[in-house]
């Protein structure tokens, strides 16, 4: 099954990109741990980068088309995992997103997100028309809204929010009507009072900080404000590596996972965190780019759907940490301390790279 | 799927999602620019203020000495608990913690908040003192939750003998805001202890040490890290009082029981040994910022034990003040050692009938007047001297006029003249009320320490010298402590001195004063302080409320004035029986400790010092 000439089309290029933001992680994982728990994020990091390398080998073995024809059983079995968690899982942090099996925690909602990804192209693939009906959208809809649903349940906004744009960008390129796109932001326009006065309170509050972030510095708006001041301290060079005040301190929070880019910036400043995004740039527009090589309309719906997922995820992450976006626990994919973000990461972006493999006809 | 699909439409589309990525990176650029290079040095700024803390080193106030060298007042270390106000994340929360620790009350925080809302928010507030093992053990298990709350250690004033001298050495506590708004207070901070009274107060200035500070590296839970910069505080000048501990010590046993006030002094340079005044207090209890309560306490006393009676409270000089007039009439020649009067117990002048002692002391010269203190016989000359030339006496003898001593609150007193009544009552004088005058009745009103003064300077020929607590380097001819200098006849300042040797050692009425081998001279008085025929009107329960005040003053020895000893004790009774005996104690101490050699009377060589 593995063709020797797979070695010779493997884009390299994406992959070592991929690989290069995954090492800078690691790296400001342990500037922002070292202080309290030494080597132990490190160590672990570099266990999740390692199974996240075997997955995408793994991955990559498999035809995509093989994936997608078993995308329902991903699907249904991620929607069980889903239920698990709201019946099993544990607390952190406000939202019972985690399932602990012995010693590792998973968040299957990140393989949720994949697996979804899977279904939705499974689905949409086979609507060949140029525009999508009415009843495919709708049946597209609930592919994705299932999920997103459970996700909320279990009171991680942020990650049930990215099932939207996943939707959105997959149905966008398969067509929709204008009245579609119209009706879609109406909706969205009209539903946004209805959500503000669905949310809980505090994350009300964390919106409003986000407008205003002198709003009570010491308490709602604390995080917000810590990040901006780290980012606007390290200035154009940065304050060092293991050198930020604000990360080896501890008056950043979640410093190793949500706010990693803030630790970043304020030890390497305005440079490395144009480096960083010019590397995120990069790999999307690399990946977008081989829509146009993509074999079929399933592989190119492949593509859409992970590049917007990553896309989503680094925006409302360095949305977050820059102050343009509430606060939202939503990590930033490669660079965030977690297994399951790193790991989905990788399980997408070797979908992409399967794609970009396999676009040849043999 | 054989072939490949023509994707071409859906290719195009992909446009919008690479739009879409462009805009969001550039957007996160832009704001990117603006937070590190735009806003750096706002942020930069905020980052400062993050990780570091200023601790206040805390200057300790110079140490306090008696003339002999011994410490009186020091400083011990106080472990308190503050709050940093600009990590204060919730007060309501804060509130509860210290009250469930029972460390202050939320009415307490809440007015130690308010009472420092202008002291710059980085600086800690102090919100308790000298604070337990138990609070502390409270705090630091709860250091975590609560990283605004600090245990620190400041210097707290230590008055070693208690009560002893507190009115002149004073009191020290935490500046009001009152005072932070007033002249003799600049260049103190709000939260600062300052000196409120007597001696810490006079000399604060000069005893106020200077803050340090220290600036530490914390991490987001409070816990220093690393010093960053250290500016140390440095305690104030220590003072050398002109106070005599051993003096002052029989003064205070003397007087523990007693209302009123003692001042021993040094006549020729003024250098106060001994001041005592009574009921007292405790400074100790205000170096811990006092309770309301307690404060209430010392407030609502009757008796004033805040005040200092020495230097703050006027009474009538009684019969004391017949030395004063004998000076005036012989230096205006009104009078002679030879003057006679007849005295039959009392006098009817200009249409009322004055008092004498019981029986009358029939024929009396001068001499005998001072001795035996008779009123008839001053009443005579007081008429013939008329109010003007006895007040013109007085006050060059200091009475009415405030003596300038350096401590805070002193009392001018009056000494009536016509000019004064006009100016004062807008009413004439009237020559009966000069009868009264005549023996220090009346409206001549007077303070303890201008009695001893006047005396004293009389003693020394008219050499009127500033009495003074502080003995600085220059303090000999410090143009503040400059001797009034009048030029009497020698003969009627020797025959004063010999007479009030008499009133001591011949029989007179302070005989209960004499000191053996030491020629004490001096003078008693029993002043009224209410009229006879109104005390008539009391029952007898109240009447002890108008007892008499009894007065001694005198000096020693009687041909080199040393030392100059004013006893006043407030409803005494008569000043033979009651002022005179603590005054001779006061004689007697003084005359052993000057047969003591010298070499025993090193000083005490406790360090007083903390660093």
């Amino acid at each position: 099954m593995i063709n020797r000439r797979y070695i010779s089309e493997f884009d390299w290029i994406t992959f070592l990109i991929a690989l290069a933001l995954s090492v800078i992680g690691i790296l400001f994982v342990y500037s922002a741990t070292r202080d309290v728990s030494r080597t132990l994020f490190l160590w672990r990091q570099v266990i999740w980068l390692a199974g996240s390398l075997i997955v995408l080998l793994m991955v990559l073995a498999v035809d995509y088309h093989t994936l997608t024809e078993h995308a329902h059983f991903f699907y249904g079995f991620g929607l069980l995992f889903l239920l698990a968690v709201l019946v099993f899982g544990t607390e952190v942090r406000g939202s019972k997103s985690w399932l602990h099996l012995g010693s590792a925690a998973l968040q299957p909602s990140e393989f949720v997100k994949i697996a979804t990804i899977l279904a939705l192209v499974r689905f949409f693939s086979r609507c060949n028309k140029e525009q999508l009906s009415t009843s495919e959208i709708a049946v597209g809809a609930g592919i994705a809204s299932i999920p997103m649903v459970l996700v909320m349940l279990e009171g991680d906004l942020g990650s049930a929010m990215t099932f939207l744009p996943v939707f959105a960008s997959i149905t966008v390129v398969c067509g929709v009507k204008k009245k579609f796109l119209v009706l879609g932001l109406a909706t969205a326009l009209c539903l946004s009072p209805v959500a503000w006065f669905s949310l809980k309170n505090y994350q009300r509050q964390r919106i409003m900080a986000t407008f205003n972030s002198e709003l009570d510095p010491r308490g709602i708006g604390y995080q917000a404000q810590q990040s901006k001041i780290a980012i606007g301290s390290g200035g154009m060079l940065g304050k060092g590596i293991f050198q930020g005040t604000q990360s080896q301190l501890g008056f950043l929070p979640a410093r190793h996972t949500d706010f990693i880019f803030a630790v970043l910036t304020e030890e390497t400043g305005l440079n490395g965190a144009l480096v960083s995004l010019g590397l995120y740039f990069w790999l999307l527009w690399r990946i977008l780019d081989f829509t146009r090589t993509a074999r079929d309309r399933t592989g190119l719906l492949l593509i859409v759907g992970v590049a917007s997922l990553v896309a989503f995820h680094v925006l409302i992450n360095v949305g977050m940490v820059v102050g343009l976006i509430p606060v939202a626990g939503i990590p930033l994919p490669l660079l965030s301390y977690g297994g399951s973000s790193m790991m989905s990461t990788f399980l997408g972006l070797g979908l992409i790279l399967n794609v970009q493999l396999r676009r040849f006809f043999y | 799927m054989p072939i490949n699909q023509d994707n071409r439409q859906l290719q195009a589309r992909v446009v919008f999602l690479k739009i879409t990525v462009c805009l969001i990176f550039a957007l996160f650029s832009v704001q990117l620019w603006r937070l590190t290079i735009l806003n750096h040095d706002y942020y930069m700024g905020l980052s400062e203020k993050n990780r570091v803390r200023i601790v206040p080193l805390i200057g300790p106030r110079g140490v306090i000495f008696d003339r002999d060298g011994r410490p009186l007042v020091e400083n011990v270390k106080s472990v308190d608990i503050v709050v940093y106000r600009d990590e204060i994340s919730d007060v309501s929360n804060l509130a509860r913690f210290l009250q469930s620790g029972d460390i202050i009350s939320p009415e307490q925080l809440e007015s130690r908040l308010r009472q420092l809302r202008r002291y710059p928010v980085f600086h800690p507030v102090v919100i308790k003192e000298n604070v337990t093992l138990e609070d502390i053990a409270y705090i630091q298990s709860h250091q975590a939750e609560h990283p605004e709350i600090k245990i620190f250690e400041e210097p707290k004033r230590v008055y070693r003998y208690g009560s002893l001298a507190a009115h002149l050495l004073g009191y020290v506590g935490e500046v009001s805001e009152s005072q932070l708004k007033g002249a003799e207070y600049q260049g103190s901070k709000p939260g600062d202890i300052v000196g409120k009274f007597g001696v810490e107060r006079f000399y604060n200035r000069t005893l106020s040490g200077t803050d340090g500070q220290l600036k530490v590296l914390v991490n987001s839970l409070g816990k220093v890290r690393a010093e960053l910069e250290k500016t140390p505080s440095r305690i104030g000048e220590e003072l050398n009082l002109t106070l005599d501990l051993d003096l002052q010590m029989i003064a205070e046993e003397q007087m523990s029981d007693e209302v009123g006030a003692l001042i021993a002094l040094d006549p020729r340079n003024g250098e106060v040994l001994a001041m005592v005044s009574k009921p007292g207090f405790d400074p100790n209890r205000f170096a811990v910022r006092i309770s309301a309560g307690e404060w209430k306490e010392l407030i609502e006393n009757p008796d004033n034990p805040m005040q200092n009676r020495a230097i703050q409270n006027t009474f009538s000089p009684g019969s004391v003040f017949k030395i004063v007039m004998t000076l005036a009439g012989l230096e205006r020649g009104l009078l002679s050692p030879q003057t006679s009067v007849y005295c039959p117990g009392g006098a009817t002048l200009y249409g009322h009938y004055f008092r004498c002692h019981e029986g009358g002391h029939g024929l009396v010269d001068l001499r005998e007047a001072i001795v035996q203190s008779c009123n008839v016989f001053f009443y005579r000359l007081g008429m013939n001297m008329g109010i003007d030339t006895i007040s013109s006496y007085a006050r060059m003898s200091g009475l009415g006029v405030p003596t300038e001593i350096d401590l805070p609150n002193e009392t001018t007193g009056v000494m009536p003249s016509a000019e004064w009544k006009e100016r004062v009552y807008h009413e004439k004088w009237y020559a009966g009320e000069t009868i009264s005058v005549a023996v220090g009745q009346g409206a001549v009103s007077i303070t303890p320490i201008q009695m001893a003064r006047a005396i004293g300077g009389i003693a020394l020929g008219g050499h009127f010298a500033v009495p003074h607590v502080v003995r600085t380097p220059h303090s000999d001819n410090d143009a503040r402590f400059k001797a009034v200098e009048y030029s009497w006849n020698r003969e009627h300042i020797e025959f004063l001195k010999e007479s009030m040797w008499g009133v001591v050692n011949a029989g007179g009425t302070g005989h209960a004063a004499v000191v053996p081998g030491f020629d004490v001279c001096g003078k008693t008085g029993t002043a009224q302080t209410i009229s006879n025929a109104a005390k008539q009107r009391l029952g007898n329960a109240r009447r002890a409320n108008f007892e008499s005040n009894a007065w001694f003053v005198g000096f020693a020895p009687r041909n080199d004035p040393q030392i100059v000893v004013a006893v006043l004790l407030q409803r005494g009774g008569y000043g033979g029986q009651a002022a005179a005996p603590v005054a001779g104690s006061i004689f007697r101490a003084y005359y052993e400790k000057l047969q003591t050699p010298q070499r025993n009377r090193q000083p005490n060589l406790i360090t007083a010092a903390m660093k």
